[in-house]
């Protein structure tokens, strides 16, 4: 009789523990956790997108119920992300997926998230704090590549203008100096001008147009914005249209491909990189494997007018599509809107990444 | 118009008005931060506790530093851009030169307020020498401290020693080291304001004139205004090293307006001669308490500029009011 109830109370124990076991799990994947999207900056249409996509990306796929997403935007200013951060340390969420005003000065805010049992996920401008995962673009991969055309292009002899984008902002040193790797590698090419092109139209148009006023006989323009800019800019100078190379924005692709003889190239810094935070985080907290490496590179497609037609030596694996509308390219959407739009995971509709 | 040749029945009130005058605007930015902490402690707990005035002194102690500096320049009549370049140079050469010994980085930390005093000395020497306006003069020495801070360090980086990060976010006695730099900058204060220097600078301000003919040397107010400023801009580029743990060459132009407006806020008059630092460090809380209380009301944190700009209407409201009547008392 000993035996009996010793086997059954062993039976219901482990049955409990069985259940006890089964329940923990569906209790974490219908957990809802609370996560804070920290943004220092809101002022250009990538970020827009980037908040958008974030938060269509909670309310369906497999997100769908899981997130209880707040969005923090700050005034571009690090000690007002600082302070926003602090409050929203002490607000205790489960995780804070950041879009940083600075690789470092965040540092020592973000530890303390850290040491609060937050996850911190950064990505597009990413942070050097160790603690806090680190999810970017290949900064390294996407200038290589777009010089090593221009490169190709040029037939590795001619003069350039190189954009610097942002004064101060780590990206903008990361992409020029990355121009310039490559080109160096070209006695023969010759960078004879620089703008800030700011990530912004205006300022891309009006850095080349004042250089062009100075140097007309250029030969091909690395921006690091939309490109589109630079082609106004050599078309309203009554200069033939170069070289350009550029980022992935549909007034980037509709112009390269609606202009006669345009040549460009165009990598990608998808904003869809803040859904695949949020996924990273909800993984993370639902029990599942951490990445091994704190850095983890999404590898977006290039898109080229020339596309299928010319490979990366560098980067053979690199996919460059053709820029074809209707295909890549939407004269009648939103100029600002960036390509890719959607992640694989999760269906996100022109219209809800434009948010009309 | 002394007390002497009032008749006795109009002297309460000229006094009474004199007093309003003269306090009046510092009154409406005491009533403007109750109101502020009041909302703010019915929103969220802990509010009323030394913790709190710790995250909140931390938090605005920058500012504070910068809009220090920015106070004895309105007060003397002039203003300066030129800390926002100072700030970042200041980041910039701590976070490239402290190294890892002690010595050396006190001595670069010397160094730094040496040279926010050397800036600040040329501001004002400027301004005197060549009678050149002080918004352009130091939005041309905050341009090439910009520029000096983008050729020494391009983007964000270097480093602090973790024994200066600890000091810089430790705290004595239940109080984090922003609140005693809080305390140490009163103290400074209620001392500088009765020296013969601190009167003259107030006095210049007031009026420029009267200030030369009753024997204060502009040249030597305003190197020694200016230099305040460069001195207590490093401090501020100092400090924030301790919250951000690197150098940053374009971070000060953050300070610039929001440094003015956390004097304006305070009741200083961007006339001269009148405001006093206890008004900017009100000021300074009320800008910081506003970023809390946007956050505990989850509303967009656009709401944030917004009611920046409203308190600051409200600010330079009080003090046109108050100079108005002071005019008045004049009349």
């Amino acid at each position: 009789m000993k035996r009996y109830v010793g086997l059954l109370a062993s039976a219901v124990c482990a049955t409990a523990m069985l259940a006890g076991s089964l329940g923990s799990q569906a209790v974490a994947e219908d957990k809802k956790y609370t996560i804070y999207l920290s943004n220092n900056f809101i002022g250009n249409d990538w970020r827009q997108q980037m908040e958008r996509v974030a938060e269509v990306s909670v309310n369906k796929g497999p997100l769908a119920g899981r997130v209880d997403l707040k969005i923090e935007n700050v005034e571009n200013t690090v000690q007002a992300q600082i302070n926003s951060l602090n409050n929203i340390i002490r607000a205790k969420p489960d995780a804070i997926v950041i879009d940083a005003g600075s690789a470092e000065a965040l540092n020592p805010t973000i530890k303390k998230a850290c040491d609060a049992g937050i996850i911190v996920i950064s990505f597009d401008q990413v942070v050097t704090e160790p603690c806090a995962y680190a999810l970017e673009s290949d900064w390294t991969r996407i200038p290589a590549v777009l010089a090593e055309w221009m490169a190709a292009q040029l037939g590795g002899k001619g003069k350039v203008f190189v954009d610097r984008g942002l004064a101060g902002a780590p990206i903008s040193g990361q992409l020029e100096n990355g121009y310039l790797e490559v080109l160096k590698k070209y006695p023969d090419i010759e960078v004879i001008g620089n703008y800030n092109g700011e990530y912004a139209l205006g300022p891309e148009q009006a850095g080349v147009a004042s250089l062009l006023a100075a140097h007309p006989e250029v030969d091909g323009i690395l921006t690091q914005g939309y490109g589109s800019g630079a082609i106004k800019a050599l078309q309203d100078a009554g200069r033939p249209i170069v070289p350009v190379t550029a980022f992935s924005y549909n007034v980037a692709a509709v112009t390269c491909a609606e202009t006669e003889n345009a040549a460009c190239i165009l990598g990608s810094n998808p904003a869809f990189l803040s859904s695949e935070a949020i996924r990273m985080a909800v993984e993370m907290l639902d029990g599942k494997p951490k990445p091994a490496d704190r850095h983890i590179l999404v590898e977006g497609d290039f898109l080229a007018t020339d596309g299928g037609m010319w490979k990366s030596e560098l980067y053979p694996d690199a996919t460059i599509q053709k820029i074809e509308i209707g295909e890549n390219a939407w004269p009648d959407r939103p100029p600002g809107l960036t390509l890719p739009i959607s992640p694989d995971w999760v269906e996100i509709t022109a219209a809800e990444a434009a948010g009309s | 118009m002394t007390d002497q040749t009032l008749p006795p029945a109009t002297r309460k009130p000229a006094e009474w008005r004199a007093t309003l005058v003269d306090r009046g605007p510092f009154l409406v930015a005491c009533v403007m931060l109750v109101v502020l902490v009041a909302v703010y402690g019915s929103l969220r707990e802990g509010v009323f506790t030394l913790e709190e005035l710790n995250i909140d002194t931390a938090a605005a102690m920058t500012l504070l530093l910068a809009a220090t500096g920015q106070t004895i320049v309105l007060l003397r009549g002039g203003i300066d851009l030129s800390i926002g370049g100072m700030i970042s140079f200041g980041t910039v050469i701590a976070a490239t030169q402290f190294g890892d010994s002690w010595v050396t980085a006190t001595a670069w930390g010397f160094g730094i307020l040496l040279i926010g005093f050397a800036v600040g000395a040329i501001n004002g020497l400027l301004i005197s020498i060549l009678r050149l306006q002080p918004f352009l003069v130091t939005l041309a020495t905050w341009s090439i401290l910009s520029g000096a801070s983008l050729l020494i360090l391009p983007t964000d980086g270097g480093r602090l020693p973790g024994g200066w990060m600890t000091f810089g976010n430790g705290s004595f006695l239940g109080l984090s080291t922003s609140v005693w730099i809080l305390i140490v900058l009163f103290v400074f204060w209620v001392w500088f304001r009765k020296t013969r220097l601190g009167i003259a600078i107030r006095a210049t301000g007031s009026n420029e004139k009267s200030a030369f003919l009753s024997g204060v040397s502009l040249t030597r107010i305003n190197v020694i205004t200016y230099g305040l400023s460069g001195v207590f801009a490093a401090i501020a580029a100092l400090y924030l090293t301790t919250q951000t743990g690197t150098g940053s060459p374009t971070i000060g132009k953050d300070y610039i307006l929001p440094s003015v407006a956390a004097a304006v806020i305070g009741g200083i008059s961007l006339f001269g001669g009148r405001g006093d630092l206890s008004g900017t460090i009100i000021g300074a809380f009320i800008l910081t308490i506003i970023g809390n209380l946007v956050f505990v009301l989850s509303v967009s944190s656009y709401w944030q500029p917004i009611v920046s700009g409203i308190i600051l209407l409200i600010a330079v409201l009080a003090s046109s009011l108050a100079e108005r009547s002071a005019r008045r008392s004049l009349a």
